[in-house]
């Protein structure tokens, strides 16, 4: 359990699988992420997805509330809460939440694998980097349109994965799938809500 | 810092250069094939029991054994360290027997070498200059007993050397088995707090978390970043990673004490990124060949958004 050897394989793609992935979760709608990746689920991209997501959202925060400052003429000083809350926000929804979602499906004889699902939570946090990028512009509509156009975007993106692997277990794969789009836009609006709500 | 073999984490008996593996190493065994005669005499000593328990599972004699045959063994004796310019790190320095002929790796060329081979031992490559230290030919040192003053500048010697080898521009760059032979630990742990202590200082706020913050990003960053490259299918010795990484570092500290000293915002952006640059062509080099080349970029991304995140952390302390 604790050798490297022991997880190589949940690391076996190469460059272009990476890209190719990361490319696939930016479309919603198609539904065969999972498929693509049964044979070779990665943890790589989850994780360095979500590294890069907690550096640029707290580093894009830094640089929105330095500049909100300098206008307002007010003092600033640097916040490292924002790299700890941030780590502590993504690591915990991508490491938690789909190992609920896994408990959860078992009980309903839906099961799907961990890693699979960690696979698909990692990747549906791209489309969250370039949201924080757009991020920057000052006008807050613009700001709620950004988080709601890429919360909706991976909300979809996992529920419609998802969806298609549970279908054939009964009536409840509605509430399942409902409870975790909804989950995912929690995350969007709380992404906006910490980082990118500047008040000075 | 003191050379105590005790205090030292638990390495395996090994030369520098070679993969850690669990096994017994044959350095022990030729070790323990030359301690009977020891033995006897230890018996002869009526010591106690107690005193000749290795305290450390990975020495091959106990303390007691290693001051004794110091007083009573000839100075002529057949003492050779596994690593010239200083006694090897991971065996005990007295022992009867030779090492093993594949353990002389090559000496980097500005160190001196402080013994004289003897026995079957190979000799230094021949295209490295071996210069005689000031010691000359007598006994070959011991770490026990020598001043602390040596044992420093032995250390300070080998982090500038291996600086040097690193960071700055040198013919043996592009192979990275030649890259970092003599690694150690100190350099990094240095260079590590002294980025987190520049840091802390220029933070006006919240000091000590800013200490944290950055100390547990560079250190863990380092483990990631080493076991990143094992996880995806790479050969690299695991602490010399970690001791290359920390040297790459050094860029970022000089950057990081300049900023520390001129407050200005567009100077501060311009060396960090021209700190940030460098530490990176530092690294890359090393980090891109212990991978296969389809997943080159899957190893030296990581790298680059450590490094971005220190230089981030650099530019917005104020």
């Amino acid at each position: 359990m604790f050798s490297v050897a022991a997880y190589k394989p949940y690391f076996d793609v190469d460059t272009s699988d990476v890209v190719e992935r990361i490319w696939e979760s930016v479309f919603p709608f198609r539904g065969n992420f999972t498929e693509k990746t049964s044979d070779k689920p990665d943890l790589y991209g989850p994780f360095w997805t979500c590294t890069t997501l907690i550096f640029v959202a707290a580093s894009i925060a830094t640089f929105v509330t330095y500049l909100s400052h300098k206008w307002h003429k007010k003092e600033w000083t640097y916040d490292i809460n924002l790299v700890t809350w941030s780590a502590g926000l993504f690591y915990g929804y991508v490491t938690f939440v789909p190992l609920g979602l896994y408990v959860i499906l078992k009980y309903f004889s839906a099961p799907a694998g961990l890693v699979q699902l960690w696979c698909l939570y990692g990747y549906s946090l791209f489309i969250f980097i370039p949201a924080s990028l757009l991020s920057i512009v000052p006008i807050e509509i613009f700001r709620w349109v950004i988080a709601g156009v890429a919360g909706f975007m991976s909300a979809t993106f996992v529920a419609v994965n998802l969806r298609a692997h549970i279908l054939n277990s009964g009536e409840r794969w509605f509430l399942i799938v409902a409870g975790i789009f909804l989950l995912q836009l929690g995350l969007a609006v709380l992404l906006k809500l910490y980082f990118f709500t500047i008040t000075v | 810092p003191a050379r105590t073999r005790k205090s030292s984490p638990p390495q395996p008996q090994l030369p520098r250069g070679r993969e850690i593996s669990p096994a017994p190493s044959p350095q022990i065994r030729l070790a323990d094939t030359a301690r009977p005669p020891r033995r006897r005499r230890r018996a002869a000593m009526s010591h106690n029991y107690g005193d000749t328990i290795p305290l450390h599972p990975s020495s091959a004699q106990s303390d007691m054994d290693e001051i004794e045959s110091l007083m009573y063994d000839a100075p002529s004796a057949t003492v050779l360290p596994a690593r010239p310019p200083s006694p090897p790190r991971a065996s005990i320095p007295i022992s009867t027997s030779p090492p093993p002929p594949s353990s002389k790796p090559p000496l980097p060329a500005s160190s001196v070498p402080i013994f004289v081979p003897q026995g079957p031992t190979p000799a230094p490559p021949a295209s490295v200059s071996v210069a005689i230290g000031s010691e000359g030919f007598g006994p070959p040192p011991n770490t026990l007993t020598e001043p602390v003053w040596d044992t420093v500048k032995r250390d300070l010697a080998r982090i500038v050397s291996n600086l040097k080898l690193v960071v700055f521009p040198n013919p043996n760059r592009e192979d990275p088995g030649k890259a970092l032979r003599d690694w150690d630990l100190w350099g990094p742990f240095f260079f590590i707090v002294f980025l987190g202590l520049t840091l802390s200082w220029s933070a006006s706020v919240k000091k000590s978390e800013v200490f944290a913050v950055a100390f547990a990003v560079l250190a863990a960053g380092a483990i990631i970043l080493t076991l990143n490259v094992l996880l995806l299918g790479g050969h690299i010795i695991f602490f010399q990673s970690l001791s290359l990484l920390g040297y790459c570092l050094f860029p970022l500290d000089v950057g990081a004490l300049i900023c520390l000293l001129k407050d200005n915002v567009i100077l501060k952006i311009i060396v960090v990124t021209v700190t940030l640059a460098w530490s990176s062509w530092a690294a890359y080099p090393f980090m891109s060949a212990a991978v296969n080349p389809r997943r080159k970029a899957l190893a030296i991304y990581p790298v680059f958004l450590m490094y971005i995140s220190v230089g981030f952390l650099i530019i917005a302390i104020d």
